[in-house]
């Protein structure tokens, strides 16, 4: 897929919540699996399975430097080859190159948002090779010219009617609105890209250390064609990506087929580590790992945001998240959309580019809840917006909103004060008389008021504060043997 | 190539170094699981927990349009694919043909005895076998023997052997497995610790059904890339000694 | 107060929780409402419970703009005897700066509070996100400063969201409340997630003669306001509280309820603009009873 263009988180935002096709799709897609695997952790015969797989995830992560020597250690012995690549350009140059030597013509692509993260696509479509999607999701945005929103289910922005003329004018068959039909189209027109292409570009779901393989999760089999069938494979995994031992690999795998599909297992689970062995009649000739770090090991090094490389993409927090739900994954502008890639995608690529993926959110905490892995993504957006409010060195952050700065400051005096604060109300009460409505409410109001009242209406200051009423009632009604009320007075 | 790798591993050394104090032992990280559990639990089922197994294997085979046929035999084994090869109209090709691993217990299948099927291309793959593309692309039905299977999951497991391609179980239109009873597992952990017994073990997949996808619109639609049906075989009565050397757990 | 009322009803509630508290006062008793167990804050309870007093935190928006509400809690202590000590110099919890990253300026308030209420034998607070921000995020903004975390966590184990207070602390479900009509209760995110309380503002709510209880659809999803959020990112904010308002209009009711003006003002404000009439009410004023709005 491509990566995401750039663009404006609200007013993309605003678009996805004008799509009445997104809308649908989301609102069904929530309902059942944002849901679904709250009950299915609910229902979890060991309901420590997380807590437990997270403190293996984090173990695992405290000793990532030998995982990673173990498991390119693992890769080797079967024959295959493994590439450390510091960031996206020697990644791209490493994948180039071989695509180059190997006289490459054709990669066909299992989903991979590593892929599209790192723009591996146009490098190979700059020398000239064709690159196919082969997930039916990822293809059919591949072909619209569009980009993926939804982790699990790329074209979930699209309807049945967009995607029938899309293939009629792309495909060159009748149009039709059937999906059954449609994957059929899609189903011959993708087996001959698979059967033929030189290169199989693959991500990579789980790694395992210590049987040095990768496993890779499907229900279309496209991946398992990608892997098997071209001479070359090429899986791309990001450095986090890798579980100590097989029995993580096994807790990691079912978390993620729950979490992302409420399945059980994927149709198809593949485990690789090599290239074709002496008497396999089909597999590559050549097996290559890009292990890939482009900004993680920063991550990494900050204990305040190591724990979102526990993530295992499963897209629970998508299923789950209010305002994704309303707004769709390209208002991410990141192949991250959802709970997830408002935290990653700054991280990755800047917290003050993506500063709205910071702030926009109400962190009501749905998505921790939904974590196969328990991240609190809620407590990483607040230190992100911490970050934002007063710069960071480290993280190379300026503050981001100065009159926001400025209010909050005024804000503390007046909260660290009563005096300032019983004033304050007084003004306040003066100031708005002329706006409260014969409802009682403050209608829509110019200026800075207009993010709430363009929409909503405003409760007026009441006359009396709770504290002043409290006070004309001590007055008038001094305490008794049974409901004693005092005072505590202070400054 | 080194440099890189060592530069990329002391940057990822560092990141953690804060961890160094409070972080588990590298060997605790490691320790072997203790498969004795599971692999007791395997060798030690009696023919009613079979039994148990193989209902749960079914009800979840159905949810996933997975058809399982119960065969007593090898004949009735035989029998079965041959009805199924009868009842498939190729997909991708005129004419139906099949492709079979060479496994010791496919192999013991009276196919022969099946003369309805008699006129349709058989082909057995082999180590390094050059045909085997063409056959592949030329079979509308692919063959393979279950390493095991998983009953929770309704799930088989296929290990990639010499000349037992992986293309096999996912090329062809339709795909068969074959699985004896005896081979089938109650849950994933069980199954696990069976692969983890064999060392040599190189590529290996699961494989729960036909392939699918609901990418249009949430619709669910069987037949993605991967074959469009798939039949599991269940061979249900334990194989007699007479059945040529054929050896239960391959 | 109703003295029959009390001497039948709430003088038994309050003996049999003291005599709960005498068997508990040995160890730690982990805060019913707390779901991730931290052991930062499980809640104490010294065993004079029953005659302590409760010092209320009415929060910022009750004080300034639904008085009402904190009267409403207030008369509900009255009618069951609990003595209040209100620390009049009270402000804000703290929670729009700290949400909003400005935690310099949120430890000043959380500093205030602390201040205010460390003497208190209980704090008891009419909203949930409050109460959040009190037991999970003061101790984590003073992490670095261990005397004022300490501090922190001591206040932390004795602040108690209303409807806990009642069913977890007290031991009371039914005040003797009557209010009429048909309800339905929303879940707020921070009194849900973050602390756990689902069945006690249920429990009490169903108690009260007159009102029967309906759940809506999606009852505990976010309403949208989450502090600067709804002004910075309006659009996204109409777009989620518009869902909560469907999903209460069709449940058939005509008063919705909630545990945390924030919510309720969000709410409300919404349905003023769309010209609805249902009614937005805080538990404590269905709890005492009164047909304020």
């Amino acid at each position: 897929m491509k990566p995401a263009p750039d663009g404006d988180y609200v007013a993309t935002a605003r678009e996805g919540m004008g799509n009445a096709c997104l809308q649908g799709s989301l609102r069904s897609l929530q309902a059942r699996y944002g849901k679904g695997a709250l009950d299915a952790w609910k229902a979890l015969p060991d309901p420590n399975l997380r807590s437990r797989v997270k403190a293996r995830r984090m173990q695992t992560l405290a000793h990532l430097d030998r995982v990673l020597a173990l498991l390119s250690q693992g890769v080797e012995a079967r024959g295959g080859q493994v590439f450390f690549a510091d960031n996206a350009e020697a990644a791209n140059g490493y994948i180039r190159d071989l695509a180059r030597k190997r006289g490459v013509k054709r990669v066909v692509k299992g989903k991979s948002m590593l892929s599209a993260e790192i723009g591996v696509d146009a490098v190979l479509e700059a020398e000239g090779i064709e690159v196919v999607e082969t997930d039916l999701g990822e293809f059919i945005v591949q072909i619209a010219g569009s980009s993926a929103s939804h982790i699990i289910a790329p074209c979930i922005h699209m309807d049945r009617r967009q995607i029938g003329r899309l293939f009629a004018n792309k495909l060159g068959i009748p149009y039709s609105e059937d999906p059954p039909t449609l994957t059929q189209a899609a189903r011959k027109a993708l087996r001959e890209k698979l059967l033929t292409a030189d290169m199989g570009l693959t991500g990579c779901n789980i790694a395992c250390a210590e049987t040095g393989q990768i496993s890779l999760v499907s229900n279309e089999g496209n991946i398992r064609m990608a892997s098997t069938m071209p001479k070359l494979h090429v899986a791309l995994m990001g450095m986090e990506r890798v579980a100590a031992t097989l029995e993580d690999q096994r807790d990691l795998l079912q978390l993620l087929t729950q979490g992302a599909a409420l399945q059980k297992l994927s149709t198809y689970v593949s485990f690789v580590g090599g290239p074709r062995r002496e008497g396999d009649p089909d597999g590559p000739e050549e097996f290559h790992l890009v292990i890939i770090d482009n900004g993680r090991s920063r991550i990494l090094a900050d204990p305040e945001f190591r724990e979102v490389l526990a993530c295992i993409r499963c897209g629970a927090c998508l299923n789950i998240c209010p305002v994704y739900g309303r707004i769709g994954g390209h208002a991410y502008h990141s192949p991250y959309s959802g709970p997830i890639g408002a935290v990653v995608t700054p991280l990755l690529h800047g917290i003050n580019h993506h500063a709205d993926l910071c702030k926009g959110e109400t962190l009501c905490g749905a998505c921790r809840d939904v974590c196969p892995v328990e991240n609190d993504l809620p407590r990483m957006l607040v230190a992100l917006r911490r970050k934002l409010a007063y710069g960071d060195a480290g993280w190379g952050v300026r503050p981001h909103n100065r009159l926001e700065a400025l209010g909050f400051k005024i804000w503390g005096r007046i909260m660290g004060n009563s005096r300032l604060y019983a004033a304050m109300l007084t003004i306040a009460r003066a100031l708005q008389r002329p706006f409260v409505g014969r409802n009682g409410m403050i209608g829509p109001l110019p200026g800075l008021q207009n993010g709430w009242t363009a929409g909503r209406d405003l409760q007026p200051m009441a006359e009396q504060s709770f504290r002043e009423r409290w006070r004309a009632r001590q007055n008038n009604n001094p305490a008794t043997a049974d409901n004693s009320r005092e005072t505590r007075h202070g400054r | 190539m080194d440099d890189k790798r060592t530069a990329f591993l002391d940057r990822v050394r560092m990141a953690v170094q804060d961890s160094e104090e409070t972080r588990i032992a590298w060997s605790e990280l490691l320790a072997p699981c203790d498969d004795s559990f599971h692999l007791n639990a395997f060798a030690q089922r009696g023919p009613d927990e079979q039994q148990i197994l193989l209902q749960t294997l079914v009800e979840q085979a159905s949810l996933l349009h997975l058809q399982t046929h119960l065969c007593p035999t090898l004949d009735q084994a035989a029998q079965c694919i041959a009805e199924i090869t009868l009842t498939s109209a190729p997909e991708f090709t005129a004419e139906p043909a099949l492709i079979l691993h060479d496994h010791p217990l496919l192999r013991a299948l009276p196919l022969h005895a099946q003369a309805a099927i008699n006129h349709i291309p058989r082909h057995w793959t082999g180590n390094r076998d050059p045909e085997v593309r063409n056959r592949t692309l030329a079979a509308s039905i692919g063959v393979t023997v279950a390493d095991w299977a998983i009953a929770e999951s309704a799930t088989i497991v296929q290990r990639t052997r010499p000349g037992r391609p992986r293309s096999t179980s996912l090329v062809p239109s339709i795909h068969i497995a074959v699985l004896l009873l005896s081979h089938l597992t109650a849950n994933l952990a069980e199954a696990y610790a069976l692969v983890r017994q064999e060392q040599d073990c190189d590529s290996w997949t699961l494989i729960s059904g036909p392939s699918k996808t609901a990418d249009i619109e949430a619709v669910m639609v069987h037949g993605a890339h991967g074959p469009k049906a798939m039949h599991l075989v269940v061979v249900t009565e334990p194989l007699i000694a007479a059945t040529a050397g054929f050896p239960v757990a391959s | 107060m109703n003295m029959e009322w009390y001497n039948s009803q709430a003088a038994p509630f309050l003996r049999r929780f003291h005599r709960r508290t005498q068997a508990l006062y040995a160890g730690d008793f982990p805060c019913a409402a707390n779901p991730a167990g931290t052991p930062d804050f499980p809640a104490q309870f010294p065993c004079s419970y029953a005659r302590s007093h409760s010092d209320p935190f009415v929060q910022c928006l009750v004080d300034a703009l639904y008085p009402e509400v904190g009267e409403a809690m207030v008369q509900v202590f009255d009618r069951l005897g609990v003595p209040l000590i209100y620390p009049e110099a009270q402000t804000c919890c703290g929670q729009p700066a700290y949400n909003s990253g400005h935690h310099r300026e949120a430890a000043v308030a959380a500093r205030r509070f602390i201040d205010l209420f460390e003497d208190a034998e209980a704090i008891v607070c009419p909203s949930g996100s409050c109460v959040a921000m009190v037991r999970r995020h003061y101790p984590e903004l003073f992490a670095h400063q261990p005397i004022m975390r300490e501090r922190a966590l001591q206040v932390a184990r004795k602040t108690f969201e209303f409807s806990e207070y009642l069913v977890d602390v007290l031991g009371v479900v039914d005040l003797g409340a009557a209010f009429s009509g048909i309800a339905t209760y929303h879940d707020s995110c921070h009194l849900a997630r973050t602390l756990g309380i689902r069945e006690q503002p249920r429990q009490l709510l169903r108690h009260v003669r007159g009102l029967s209880l309906a759940e809506m659809d999606n009852s505990d999803a976010c309403c949208g306001f989450g502090g600067t959020f709804s002004v910075n990112y309006p659009e996204i904010s109409l777009a989620l509280v518009d869902d909560k308002i469907d999903n209460i209009l069709n449940s058939g009711t005509d008063i919705v309820v909630g545990c945390d003006v924030s919510c309720l003002m969000n709410i409300r404000g919404r349905m003023s603009r769309r010209g609805e009439s249902l009614r937005v009410l805080h538990l404590a004023q269905v709890l005492a009873g009164e047909e304020r709005t």
